[in-house]
C-alpha cells in the first residue's frame, strides 16, 4: 500500500487575507512551501524523462549524476538545496524545459544545453554546501553560469560547449581546454574571469529587503533564455540608491506588505530604462522574481515592486487553487493595456493594480499638510481604473467560486476607496485620462456592425436624419488586431505636468516634444488651451481623418469647450464615427469632416 | 466574509503534494501513484505559464 503524502492546503482565512492584499510574511511562506514542492516535482519529472533518453544530455553527464549531487548537498547542508529550490529561475528553467520535452521542440539552445542546466543547479548547490566534487556544466558563448552565484567567462569556439567544475580543498575552479577560472570565496563581486550575481540589501529600521540583482541567469526572462546584460558599477549603484529609497517608502507606508514582500521577493532582473515607461514583467513560474527597468524615482519603483509582488503572490495562489476557467478569449477592456485581455490577464491586472492603488493611497494620505498631488492623482486614477475592470470581472461566468470570492475580497477593500475625497481638478484629470484611453481602445479594437455603418452612411449621403432604431447596437466582441496606431502621449503629458506642479506649464513647454507621439495639439490640450487644441486636431485630421489620437483628442477638446453632441459621438462611439466617415469617403468626393459627422451622429446617441 | 466564518470552513486542498519533509533520495525512490499523479499535475500546469509583461504600457 502506498504511503500517504499530504497535500498542500490553504485556509480560507489565509485565502481571504490574500484577496484583501494582506496576510503578511506568514501567508507568503505558505505559498513558498508549495512552490518548493512544485519545483521538486518538476525536477523529478525532468530527471525521470531524460534518464530514459541518455543522448539528450549530449556531452554532459547523465541526469542521475545531478540528482546525486543535489542529494549530497542536501545531506551535508540542507540550506544549500533550499537556496537552489527557492531560486526563481529554477522554476522558469524547469517549466521551459518540461515544455520543450513534452512538445518535442528544441528551444533556443540544443536540447542538451537546456536539460543539462540541471548540472549547473546541482553544482551551485554543491558549492553552497562546500562539497568536494567534480562535474560538468553547459556553457553559452563562453559563459559558464552557476545559478545564484555568478558566471565564469571562458574562451570557447562554439556557442555551446561544456566546462568542468571542480572543488578541491575549498577552491572551486571552472575550466575548459582554454582557461581555468577560480570562483571567489565571496562570489557576489567581480574577479578575473568571474562575474558575480550581486546581492543588494536594503534596511529601513528593523525591516530588511535582500535581493539578487541578477543580470546573468539565462532563465531570468519570460519566454526564452536571454543573454547576460551585465550592469556596470554605476548602474548597480543607481539601483541600490533607488531601491533603498523605495524600500523606505514601502516600509513607512505599507509595513504589512513590506514584510510580505521581503519574504517573497528574491531576485530583480534589470532591464534597460525606457523614457516615460516603466517596463516590468513577471511569470508565474519564477515565484520570487520581478523583471524591472529602473524607474526615474523611488515612488515609481516602490509602486512597481508592489505591482510585481502582487503578481508573485497571485501566481503562487494559482498553483494551489483555480480562480478562473481556462478561457483564452481576449474579450476584456483594461485601462492598463492597449489590447483586449483574457480573463487570466485581467485577474492578474486587477490584483496587481489593487496593490498599486493601495500604495499611492497610503502615500497620498501621509501628506496631509502639503498634499502630494502626484500620489493623489495616481491613487485616484488607479482606484477608478481597477474598480472599473473589477466590476466587470466579478460578474464573469468564467470565474470559479473561489475566483468570485477572491474578486469579492478585493472589492471589499477597493470599494470604499472610491468615495475618498480627491481635489476636483485632479478628479477631472483622472476622468479625462480614463475617457481618453477607453475611446482610444474602442476605436482601435471595436468594429461596428457593418449594416449600421452602411445605414448611417446612406442617411448622411441622402441628407436624412440618421435611422434612430438600432442606430448603434450593443458592442461586438473586440478584435485582437488594432485598427490604427495609438498614442498615450496626452496621459504622459498630464503626468508630466502633475509631477512638476506648480511649474507644470514651464516644464511642459520645454519638454513636451520629448514625449513619444506628442503633438502640438496634445500640448495645447494639456495646458488648457482647448480652442487651440481643437484647431490643431482638425489640422491633423485634415491630413489623416483616421488618426486615432486626433479623433479622440478632438472629442476631448470639444468636451471641454461644451460642444456636447460632437464630443459625445467622438468619445463614446469613435469607432462608429470613423467607420461611417470611411464609408462616405469611399462613395463620394464631397467629403465631410469627421467633426461634421460626429456632430450629426452625436445628436442621436447617449 | 467574516473571519469567524472563514475560520469554520475546511481548508482549500490543492492537487500539489507536500514534499516539505521528504529528502531528495527518498523522492527519487518514490514511484507510487500519488507521486506520478502529482508530477502529471505540475507538468500540465507548465503548458500555459502565466506571464505579465508590457513594454509600451504598464502591464497586467
Amino acid at each position: 500500500m502506498e504511503e500517504h503524502i499530504p497535500l498542500h492546503r490553504l485556509s480560507w482565512a489565509d485565502f481571504d487575507q490574500l484577496a484583501h492584499g494582506e496576510g503578511g510574511a506568514r501567508v507568503v511562506r505558505r505559498l513558498r512551501r508549495a512552490e518548493r514542492s512544485r519545483r521538486l516535482l518538476l525536477l523529478r519529472a525532468l530527471v525521470e524523462e531524460t534518464t530514459k533518453v541518455p543522448e539528450l544530455f549530449g556531452p554532459l553527464p547523465p541526469a542521475e549524476d545531478a540528482w546525486e549531487l543535489l542529494a549530497r548537498a542536501e545531506e551535508k547542508v540542507p540550506r544549500a538545496l533550499e537556496l537552489i529550490l527557492a531560486h526563481p529561475y529554477t522554476g522558469t528553467w524547469a517549466g521551459y524545459t518540461v515544455r520543450l520535452l513534452r512538445n518535442h521542440i528544441t528551444g533556443v539552445f540544443p536540447i542538451w544545453m537546456h536539460v543539462g542546466h540541471v548540472h549547473a543547479l546541482a553544482t551551485a548547490a554543491a558549492i553552497h554546501a562546500g562539497l568536494d566534487f567534480c562535474t560538468h556544466i553547459p556553457v553559452w558563448n563562453g559563459g559558464a553560469l552557476l545559478p545564484t552565484l555568478g558566471m565564469a567567462q571562458l574562451a570557447a569556439e562554439s556557442p555551446w560547449s561544456v566546462a568542468e567544475v571542480r572543488n578541491e580543498h575549498g577552491q572551486v575552479r571552472v575550466s575548459n581546454d582554454a582557461a581555468s577560472v577560480p570562483v571567489p570565496a565571496v562570489p557576489t563581486g567581480n574577479a578575473p574571469g568571474w562575474q558575480g550575481i550581486r546581492r543588494l540589501t536594503m534596511r529601513a529600521g528593523k525591516h530588511v529587503l535582500s535581493v539578487h540583482l541578477d543580470d546573468l541567469d539565462p532563465y531570468r526572462g519570460l519566454y526564452e533564455p536571454v543573454r547576460p546584460q551585465r550592469l556596470d558599477s554605476d548602474n548597480v549603484e543607481a539601483w541600490y540608491e533607488l531601491l533603498n529609497q523605495a524600500w523606505i517608502l514601502i516600509v513607512r507606508h505599507l509595513p504589512d506588505i513590506a514584510d510580505a514582500l521581503a519574504t517573497g521577493l528574491d531576485c530583480l532582473a534589470p532591464r534597460p530604462a525606457v523614457p516615460f515607461r516603466i517596463p516590468s514583467a513577471s511569470t508565474g513560474e519564477a515565484f520570487g522574481s520581478a523583471i524591472i527597468a529602473l524607474p526615474p524615482d523611488a515612488a515609481s519603483l516602490a509602486a512597481t515592486l508592489i505591482h510585481e509582488f502582487q503578481h508573485i503572490r497571485l501566481g503562487g495562489l494559482l498553483h494551489l487553487v483555480a480562480l478562473h476557467e481556462d478561457d483564452p478569449r481576449e474579450r476584456f477592456y483594461t485601462p492598463w493595456r492597449e489590447d483586449p485581455r483574457p480573463i487570466a490577464g485581467v485577474l492578474q491586472g486587477v490584483y496587481a493594480f489593487f496593490g498599486v492603488t493601495a500604495f499611492w493611497r497610503a502615500l497620498a494620505s501621509a501628506h496631509t499638510e502639503a498634499p502630494d498631488r502626484r500620489a493623489t492623482f495616481e491613487f485616484a486614477y488607479w482606484r477608478q481604473a481597477t474598480w472599473r475592470v473589477l466590476s466587470v470581472l466579478r460578474d464573469d461566468p468564467a470565474l470559479t467560486p473561489a475566483g468570485r470570492r477572491f474578486a469579492d475580497g478585493i472589492n471589499e477593500r477597493l470599494g470604499p476607496w472610491q468615495d475618498e475625497s480627491v481635489p476636483a481638478d485632479l478628479r477631472d484629470l483622472v476622468m479625462a485620462v480614463c475617457t481618453d484611453h477607453y475611446a482610444g481602445w474602442r476605436i482601435s479594437y471595436l468594429r461596428p456592425d457593418p449594416a449600421a455603418v452602411a445605414s448611417l452612411a446612406d442617411a448622411w449621403l441622402a441628407e436624412r436624419a440618421p435611422p434612430i432604431t438600432g442606430l448603434i447596437g450593443p458592442d461586438r466582441a473586440p478584435t485582437p488586431v488594432p485598427d490604427g496606431h495609438w498614442s498615450s502621449a496626452r496621459t504622459d503629458l498630464i503626468r508630466l505636468g502633475i509631477a512638476n506642479f506648480p511649474n507644470s506649464g514651464e516644464v511642459l513647454r520645454s519638454t513636451w516634444q520629448d514625449v513619444p507621439g506628442a503633438t502640438a495639439a496634445d500640448f495645447a490640450y494639456v495646458t488648457g488651451r482647448f480652442t487651440d487644441a481643437a484647431r490643431a486636431y482638425r489640422t491633423e485630421l485634415a491630413a489623416d481623418p483616421d488618426r486615432v489620437a486626433s479623433l479622440v483628442g478632438l472629442g476631448l477638446a470639444l468636451s471641454e469647450l461644451g460642444v456636447k453632441a460632437t464630443s459625445r459621438a467622438l468619445l463614446h462611439y469613435p469607432e462608429v464615427v470613423r467607420a461611417v466617415h470611411r464609408s462616405i469617403r469611399s462613395r463620394t468626393h464631397t467629403v465631410a469632416t469627421p467633426e461634421d459627422l460626429a456632430s450629426w451622429i452625436g445628436q442621436f446617441v447617449d | 466574509m467574516s473571519q469567524f466564518s472563514a475560520d469554520m470552513e475546511s481548508d482549500i486542498e490543492s492537487e500539489l503534494i507536500d514534499l516539505g519533509v521528504m529528502s531528495m533520495r527518498s523522492l527519487r525512490e518514490r514511484d507510487g501513484a500519488t507521486v506520478r499523479r502529482a508530477m502529471r499535475h505540475v507538468m500540465q500546469h507548465t503548458e500555459h505559464p502565466r506571464v505579465s509583461r508590457g513594454s509600451s504600457e504598464r502591464i497586467d
